[in-house]
């Protein structure tokens, strides 16, 4: 597999605090990556190292095959930071001017990409300077010039967080876009964005990353020993029969349905079939319950 | 130096949509015009009060008009580019821009040096718009007056800019806070005021004095020989400061 971004145990002490400890790293070429934790998890440290930004304490980073200290890779890469801050005596179309004249980008091509990128994030015709922008506009902007030298790989940190639903689902839009292109690296605690963007994610818990792996192979090295269960007719008797049986966990019902933990999931779903049938109930529905990202990720941060 | 020609022209245009570009010059230019009016109308100023306590002023000739000139450049003027630039880069980098930035192809270097050439550049031009201004009303008012003296000592005033601005931009890439930066811009300034004091060669070579070789070229009196040593230990001062102030700011995590 060929990969945009590899890190080997990389680490970055602040004094006694470790911001990020033995982190490897392995992002894929075209993938969309959510860079997954807690508040305080090690984030944006990590991403600064990546980009160059702060030098690791210990620790190798290739970046598009360059090693991060050599900086080769800038451009060909775009940053939308976590609170984008701009000239505040510029307009939006400058700055983006101003980007892209630094990436050397021919002053015709430059032009066709600002305006571009001005009508995708909605920013186009606005003539108020940036200093007087609302954080949504500066959120836009900042993804407008984080795209404006055609980046092969972008990084993101936190890009929603501070965004209304609407400003959320166009950023959301947006990285679907992109990502035909483009890798994308992006931090994030908003587990229902990954779920909608990403196709793979890793997870880091205290500087330390916990696990990396696809969004499905997650959910499936994740999946419950549990069941759902709906039926008709008095399901009393039927629960009061299922506690006895070695292989069952726990019971519970929420919302019509009956939850069944299980200690055997193959054992059980032989067995369950028989039971309905000996206590008189009718099956509409069993079905395997799934833990959503949510349920993994806390399973996997909590302490 | 990747980007330092951008760099610069963003610094300029800055200066120019911030007003920067017509403020600093418009200071220096009032002390153009006010330096020989006053010195002219100081004797009528004190003239009661002297008169009282028995004293007599001399009368003011345009040695005088020039010394005020220069004592409110190296006053007032060295205090206002002290609070202009303090920011330059502590404010950029407090506010995160500098991480937008430095994330595109521009080097650290280029980055600060871009910063102290334009601030130097719109203080030379300020300065020497002042010393025409200066040079046009003491002419004006006084007789005798000597253009190239003059400039000659703008010149050196300028040598010595350029060192408490490689100061100045020295800190404010040592410090998030442009507060914290002044204050180390001035604490610097009286170390490098007091160095001449413990030693002979610093006595004669320090950027420090190089404010007394101004006030002996503005008077016209012929440059003593050390001036050159003193230019010399001045530009190996700029690169000392900028070279410690691009790899401080290289090391510096944004």
């Amino acid at each position: 597999m060929d990969y945009v971004i590899q890190t080997e145990n990389l680490c970055r002490q602040f004094g006694t605090v470790r911001a990020v400890h033995n982190l490897s790293l392995n992002v894929p070429k075209g993938s969309v990556y959510g860079f997954l934790g807690p508040n305080g998890a090690g984030k944006t440290t990590t991403i600064k190292l990546l980009l160059g930004l702060t030098k690791p304490s210990s620790g190798s980073i290739r970046v598009l095959g360059q090693p991060a200290a050599s900086r080769n890779y800038l451009h060909r890469i775009g940053f939308l930071p976590d609170v984008p801050n701009f000239y505040p005596w510029m307009r939006g179309d400058e700055f983006l001017t101003f980007a892209g004249q630094l990436f050397s980008i021919p002053p015709s091509e430059l032009k066709k990409r600002s305006s571009e990128l001005l009508e995708i994030t909605g920013l186009k015709g606005v003539k108020t300077k940036i200093g007087g922008y609302s954080r949504g506009m500066k959120q836009r902007l900042g993804l407008a010039q984080a795209l404006i030298n055609q980046p092969d790989l972008v990084f993101m940190d936190e890009p929603t967080s501070a965004l209304d639903p609407i400003g959320r689902k166009e950023i959301l839009e947006t990285i679907s876009l992109i990502s035909d292109r483009c890798t994308v690296f992006f931090s994030t605690h908003i587990l229902t964005d990954v779920e909608r963007v990403c196709d793979r994610v890793g997870i880091l818990k205290q500087g330390e990353l916990i696990t990396e792996e696809t969004i499905e192979g997650l959910h499936k090295r994740f999946a419950k020993n549990a069941l759902r269960l709906e039926v008709t007719g008095d399901s009393g008797p039927f629960i009061s029969a299922l506690k006895s049986k070695k292989w069952l966990q726990m019971v519970e019902q929420q919302n019509g349905s009956i939850i069944l933990t299980v200690f055997d999931l193959q054992t059980a779903q032989q067995k369950i079939p028989s039971l309905l049938a000996q206590h008189n109930l009718g099956l509409c529905k069993l079905e395997q319950v799934e833990m959503n990202l949510e349920d993994i990720f806390v399973r996997l941060v909590k302490p | 130096m990747k980007n330092f020609g951008r760099m610069f022209c963003k610094e300029i245009r800055e200066f120019l949509r911030t007003y920067k570009i017509y403020v600093v010059p418009g200071l220096f230019l009032l002390f153009g015009f006010v330096s020989p009016i006053l010195t002219k109308l100081m004797p009528k100023l004190l003239g009661s009060l002297v008169t009282e306590m028995g004293i007599t002023l001399p009368e003011m000739t345009w040695l005088d008009s020039y010394g005020q000139f220069f004592k409110n450049l190296t006053q007032m003027g060295l205090l206002a580019i002290i609070l202009t630039t303090m920011g330059a880069i502590a404010d950029e980098r407090n506010r995160g821009v500098t991480q937008l930035v430095l994330t595109k192809p521009v080097s650290r270097t280029g980055y600060v040096l871009a910063k102290y050439a334009a601030n130097l550049l719109l203080i030379s031009v300020a300065t020497l718009l002042a010393f025409i201004a200066a040079w046009y009303y003491t002419n004006i008012l006084f007789t005798g007056t000597n253009f190239i003296a003059g400039l000659m000592a703008t010149g050196l005033y300028l040598i010595y800019v350029a060192v408490i601005l490689a100061l100045t931009i020295f800190c404010s890439a040592l410090t998030k806070s442009a507060i914290a930066a002044g204050g180390l811009t001035v604490l610097g300034l009286v170390i490098l005021n007091l160095l001449p004091l413990f030693s002979k060669t610093l006595n004669k070579f320090s950027p420090a004095v190089l404010t007394d070789y101004m006030s002996q070229a503005a008077a016209g009196t012929a440059a003593s020989t050390d001036v050159w040593g003193a230019i010399a230990f001045a530009a190996c001062t700029v690169i000392l400061l900028l070279a410690s102030a691009s790899l401080l700011f290289s090391r510096k995590e944004l």
